[in-house]
């Protein structure tokens, strides 16, 4: 019974006290309509619903803000029914922007009905299981309701970013080629030095300016090996402030970096693991290729902004998900407790690179400006460059990254400016 | 359906309004009150509670009508103009969500032959009682009441638990 039938019921039950109360069988008369309507409509009524759906999604993957065009068929397998009512699942991060999601139909038996709706939603795993049906005499008064299964998927993308490849050089690297110098001799493109001839060396390789010069002997060039590196990515998605909107949005910035940064590493093949840190934590081990892409997009996509918590519970992480002296690419904002682990982190001779997203930069082009604003912000920025000048101290490499700028320019610049100065550290 | 739910309503109001002229009663002016209301208020979508408010006051309005010797015909026609605007009223609230003109021709078809099946067998079942003079002691009737209320409810409730069980 539903709200339309308790009306109809109550008007009968009222109609018939007035007469016993009034003493007036006319009343009784009354009654009569909305009782033939009540019991018109609950013969009407459907007993049992048989009915099948099929979802079809136009795509299985789109970066947020894309366009999905969903079409759902049902097909009435049992009794005709006149007055049937489906909604889809609709999740509160989606909006419509074409089509209904729900509708009303009347199905004969063997009858299907199609309805399609185009979609637009924010960086997420969106999976769906069924559609509600609920059936109900012409006059909707006696409802019957049901779970159509239909199965989709999705996975929003975060917001693509395209990065030019990132010329990140570790000390130490894998034994497969790849496109990393290796500090080694071996079959690459870069010249490494010159070594005596040995039997089965390509003649190729031969340097025949220096056998020019030592005519009795052969000397073979060698060039500098290439091969790939095991990255690891760490994504913070700790909540730092309070400022929920403006740190939303921040960190819509740091996925799309994180997941621009997998897909360039991944391309050249490297190994890349992942870790998502925050209140819930995902981890998806080393490994390459398209379906581990696929893998690292989808932990990606599912990140979200979590409560706080230290950053010390790293320590329990397995060591199979950063394998030793791999590259460790953190994503966060920092925070001033985090230091210790950047330390501890260090002195597993773990080469760590930070790239920060600029909170106080990006605050101050969103908040407005007024003096108590302007204070603010200057203290803010003043505490976090002594932040990352601890970081740098501790051989941290830090990329101070304002969201506004394209993040390889960014990137390439700092890592290159590392780079020097490391180079006029070793000359002195 | 907005012709057809304005004429009901235009039914519903003049014979209520032919009833209390006849009984020459000062309840003409609060009815056609409440009545041109509710026409000014449903001029733009407001969806259905209006029509939910004006048939519990249209039922309170017959039977005060009847209680002051108005015709029953006339109330019973009046009650049944009430159900149908209220009816269609509530179809055209739930018709914006349907999904493409052909399924909405089709429900509205169906919809409409039921509730002229509701109507017509209603208001010919209630002038039949009404001409039926039947005269029963008042404990008796009591009793039949009783019978006829305890019945409808635990039909209405063995039907809903028998549809949860298939569910």
């Amino acid at each position: 019974m539903n709200k339309k039938s308790t009306l109809h019921l109550l008007l009968i039950l009222s109609l018939i006290m007035g007469a016993l109360i009034f003493r007036k069988g006319e009343l009784l008369s009354l009654a009569i309509p909305f009782l033939v309507y009540l019991i018109i409509g609950l013969i009407q009524a459907p007993s049992d619903l048989d009915l099948a759906a099929k979802r079809t999604i136009d795509r299985t993957s789109v970066p947020a803000g894309g366009t999905v065009e969903t079409s759902i068929v049902i097909k009435n397998q049992g009794a005709g029914l006149a007055n049937l009512y489906l909604e889809d699942t609709l999740f509160p991060s989606m909006s419509i922007l074409e089509g209904e999601a729900q509708g009303r139909v009347a199905l004969a038996r063997g009858e299907t009905v199609e309805f399609n709706y185009t979609f637009t939603a924010e960086r997420g795993v969106y999976p769906w299981k069924m559609v509600r049906a609920c059936a109900s005499d012409p006059f909707g008064l006696f409802d019957l309701e049901t779970e159509i299964p239909a199965f989709g998927n999705i996975l929003v993308r975060p917001a693509p970013m395209k990065i030019r490849p990132v010329a990140v050089k570790p000390l130490h690297t894998l034994h497969a080629p790849g496109p990393i110098p290796s500090r080694l001799a071996g079959s690459g493109t870069d010249f490494w030095g010159v070594r005596e001839y040995l039997p089965g060396d390509p003649l190729r390789q031969i340097n025949w300016r220096l056998k020019a010069r030592h005519p009795r002997r052969l000397f073979t060039n060698e060039f500098e090996r290439e091969e790939i590196a095991d990255f690891g990515l760490i994504l913070d998605t700790r909540r730092f402030a309070t400022a929920d909107a403006l740190e939303e949005s921040l960190f819509e910035h740091t996925a799309s970096a994180a997941t621009a940064f997998s897909e360039s590493l991944l391309k050249v093949g490297n190994r890349v693991s992942l870790l998502v840190y925050g209140k819930s934590i995902t981890t998806v081990f080393p490994g390459s290729g398209k379906s581990h892409g696929n893998r690292l997009l989808r932990s990606l996509a599912r990140a979200r902004l979590g409560e706080y918590i230290p950053f010390t519970y790293l320590d329990y992480f397995p060591t199979r998900l950063f394998p030793a002296r791999s590259v460790i690419v953190i994503f966060s904002s920092v925070h001033p407790h985090d230091l210790d682990v950047y330390a501890r982190l260090r002195s597993y001779h773990y080469e760590v690179l930070l790239i920060s997203p600029d909170p106080v930069g990006y605050a101050s082009r969103k908040l407005p400006q007024t003096e108590i604003n302007s204070l603010a912000l200057r203290l803010a920025r003043l505490e976090r460059i002594v932040l990352l000048k601890q970081l740098v101290k501790l051989g941290v490499k830090v990329v101070d990254w304002q969201v506004n700028e394209p993040l390889d320019k960014v990137l390439n610049y700092s890592l290159n400016q590392l780079a020097r100065r490391r180079d006029i550290r070793g000359t002195q | 359906m907005t012709t057809l739910r304005h004429t009901s309503l235009i039914i519903t109001a003049a014979c209520l309004g032919v009833g209390y002229l006849m009984a020459s009663t000062w309840l003409l002016l609060p009815m056609l009150l409440v009545y041109g209301l509710y026409w000014f208020f449903t001029r733009k979508p407001a969806g259905g509670w209006p029509a939910t408010v004006l048939l519990a006051v249209t039922v309170i309005f017959t039977t005060i009508g009847i209680l002051a010797g108005v015709h029953v015909i006339l109330m019973t026609i009046a009650c049944v103009g009430a159900l149908v605007n209220w009816d269609l009223t509530q179809f055209q609230q739930d018709r914006i969500g349907t999904i493409s003109t052909v399924q909405s021709t089709s429900r509205e078809t169906h919809h409409l032959q039921s509730l002229a099946w509701a109507a017509l067998a209603g208001l010919a079942l209630a002038i039949l009682s009404a001409a039926i003079d039947l005269d029963f002691p008042l404990v008796i009737v009591i009793l039949l009441v009783l019978i006829s209320i305890v019945g409808v409810t635990n039909g209405l409730l063995l039907t809903e638990k028998r549809k949860k069980k298939d569910g």
